[in-house]
């Protein structure tokens, strides 16, 4: 199989973005709400609005990918009758759930709805987030063609490339959401004290720094036990060069950045570290849809 | 202020529902179909590799039976298989293979074999892309074949990455995956598969699949090479050859069954979570207590 046959191309790859992006960003920001109450409630806001945003995005893109859509639109609910068979089927009944609980969570937010009820909500939310984040990955690992997904770390290196890009893009927004929507509570307020929204930051710092190490430790054992002809990604590819770009803009730069706020950074330089900090999110992000793509590609060319 | 309806858009409000619900009920009302249909005793067809003499008077007969038509094809210059791979009009193809070295100084002393194989669909008696089909547009019948449904399919092509041999394809005109179906057509009419019944040096036989197992088991016995006879779980076209599988580009299979390999990897993705988790846990106490330790330090 040739890239240019590929079955799952970077449409797929986008779909898995933002599907593990949408649960990863669900599960950090209703965190924040159970454990860390209104001090984040920015975060948990920006979170679940981007969460519901993702996962909308993320079905256009899956729907985009069904090659029968365009002459049986409906046919797609056909998708929903093989519980708990077959794992497309477990997946769409738990991405239909998810993206309720997002919308109903997003509109208790939106309209100041009872908090225990939003909490409630969450907590089932965290379930379904986790699930579908790590539902993106064992899509492919259940996959038995393609002998170098079928690996169990698979998923969890989703499931951690999902809470790292919803961490970070869960951040990033709060910025966004201040400048272009300032009347949507409470951002600007937030953004206007830049010594607690840096706070925020340097405080979520280690949570990335954490999260981009094991996402590190767990591609390279994929590497190192990974089954098929991974040479292919390490040598002589386009894919290969995509690979070492993910390594370097997903995984080193922001590590290098996470070392160098926590440990050499004047703490007094809010501004430098919030600058740091977006230019790490976009890094990060960048490179959450790079290692879906060469997980993707690489799966299908070592078929 | 009210607001007035003519009865055309009246016609055209209340028709609106009419129209959609009998379609989006259209994609249900099918029923939920058994995986597995109940259908006589399991049938298989058993190739003997050493008897095949490439004629391709199977893949000529697969295309006339199932009327697909021909497809502009390219002379690799590396083998001589030609269709190389399957596609959604190519349901069969034969793997031509020189193994060996030919010994000039030793003419005819069987250096140099030349084999050839006809591949399609197996037919897994535990299908891994009826096991991960989301719609069941593919179904086991219990006799043996493999079927699909052109209308049930939504094109998600999971089955096209499950299958170890990537059989099915994606029709691009039916909007649907196609494959091989054992010729389940024929069968129902009491006839052998359309490529047994071309096949003349009897490479292919058709025959129950009790019947091929035990004459897989006696090859094995003999020293030959067998396929399909446990592969994934047993498939209901059983090879035996004399040169190993593997230089006809068959993967290396295990007997376990799709569903035994999904399980597999559910219990290893829990059990990595549980000692990620656990590795956490110890590596968060640790972090805990050096900050304790500092600031107890920097206190005194």
């Amino acid at each position: 199989m040739t890239v240019s046959e590929l079955v799952w191309g970077p449409i797929m790859a986008g779909y898995l973005f933002f599907g593990g992006l949408a649960g990863g960003a669900y599960v950090v920001s209703a965190l924040a709400d159970l454990f860390k109450g209104e001090d984040y409630e920015a975060m948990s806001k920006s979170g679940t609005y981007v969460s519901f945003c993702s996962i909308l995005v993320g079905l256009v893109l899956l729907v985009l990918d069904l090659k029968r859509f365009q002459v049986a639109p409906l046919g797609i609910l056909n998708a929903y009758r093989r519980f708990p068979d077959s794992i497309l089927t477990v997946g769409t009944w738990t991405i239909t759930g998810f993206t309720a609980v997002s919308l109903v969570t997003s509109v208790l937010w939106l309209f100041k709805g009872n908090a225990l009820a939003r909490k409630i909500v969450e907590v089932v939310g965290i379930l379904l987030g986790l699930t579908t984040t790590a539902y993106t990955g064992l899509l492919l690992a259940f996959a038995r063609g393609a002998t170098f997904w079928a690996s169990p770390l698979l998923p969890w290196t989703f499931v951690v490339s999902g809470t790292l890009t919803g961490l970070s893009v869960s951040l990033f927004m709060i910025p966004v959401f201040a400048v272009f929507m300032p009347r949507l509570k409470p951002f600007l307020e937030l953004y206007n004290e830049k010594s607690r929204f840096a706070g925020m930051v340097g405080q979520s710092q280690k949570y990335v720094a954490v999260l981009l190490v094991i996402e590190l430790v767990l591609v390279l054992i994929e590497l190192a036990t990974g089954q098929g002809h991974v040479e292919v990604l390490l040598t002589g590819s386009i894919l290969s060069l995509i690979f070492y770009a993910y390594l370097m803009i997903g995984l080193v730069a922001p590590l290098g950045i996470s070392f160098y706020t926590t440990r050499m950074m004047p703490t007094t330089k809010d501004d430098s570290l919030i600058l740091f900090s977006m230019g790490q999110y976009v890094l990060i992000l960048t490179g959450g849809l790079l290692l879906r793509y060469v997980i993707l590609t690489a799966g299908q060319i070592l078929h | 202020m009210t607001m007035k309806m003519t009865r055309k858009e009246f016609l055209k409000t209340a028709a609106t529902p009419m129209i959609i619900a009998p379609l989006a009920l259209e994609g249900l009302a099918k029923g939920t179909r058994s995986p597995v249909q109940e259908l006589g005793k399991q049938k298989a067809v058993l190739v003997d590799v050493r008897r095949c003499i490439g004629c391709k008077g199977c893949q000529v007969a697969c295309k006339a039976w199932n009327k697909l038509p021909a497809e502009q094809t390219k002379v690799t210059g590396t083998e001589y298989t030609n269709p190389t791979y399957f596609s959604p009009i190519t349901w069969k193809v034969v793997h031509f293979k020189e193994i060996g070295e030919y010994d000039s100084a030793q003419p005819g002393t069987g250096g140099l074999k030349w084999r050839m194989l006809a591949d399609n669909c197996k037919h897994c008696v535990e299908p891994s892309c009826v096991s991960v089909c989301p719609t069941g547009a593919l179904w086991k019948r219990s006799d043996g074949p493999v079927l699909y449904d052109i209308n049930r399919c939504i094109g998600c092509g999971y089955c096209e990455m499950a299958c170890p041999w990537g059989i099915p394809q994606f029709d691009e005109e039916l909007h649907s995956i196609r494959k091989c179906t054992m010729c389940f057509d024929r069968i129902d009419q009491g006839l052998e598969p359309a490529c047994v019944a071309t096949c003349p040096t009897d490479t292919l036989q058709f025959m129950t699949r009790e019947e091929a197992e035990r004459k897989a088991q006696e090859a094995e016995a003999e020293g030959l090479y067998t396929y399909g006879y446990s592969e994934i779980g047993g498939t209901s076209w059983i090879y035996i050859s004399d040169v190993p599988f593997s230089e006809f580009g068959l993967p290396e299979l295990s007997s376990v069954t799709h569903k035994g390999f999904q399980n597999n990897l559910l219990t290893r993705f829990a059990a990595v979570g549980l000692l990620g988790g656990a590795a956490l846990l110890v590596f968060k106490t640790y972090a805990d207590r050096r900050v304790t330790i500092s600031q107890e330090g920097g206190g005194e």
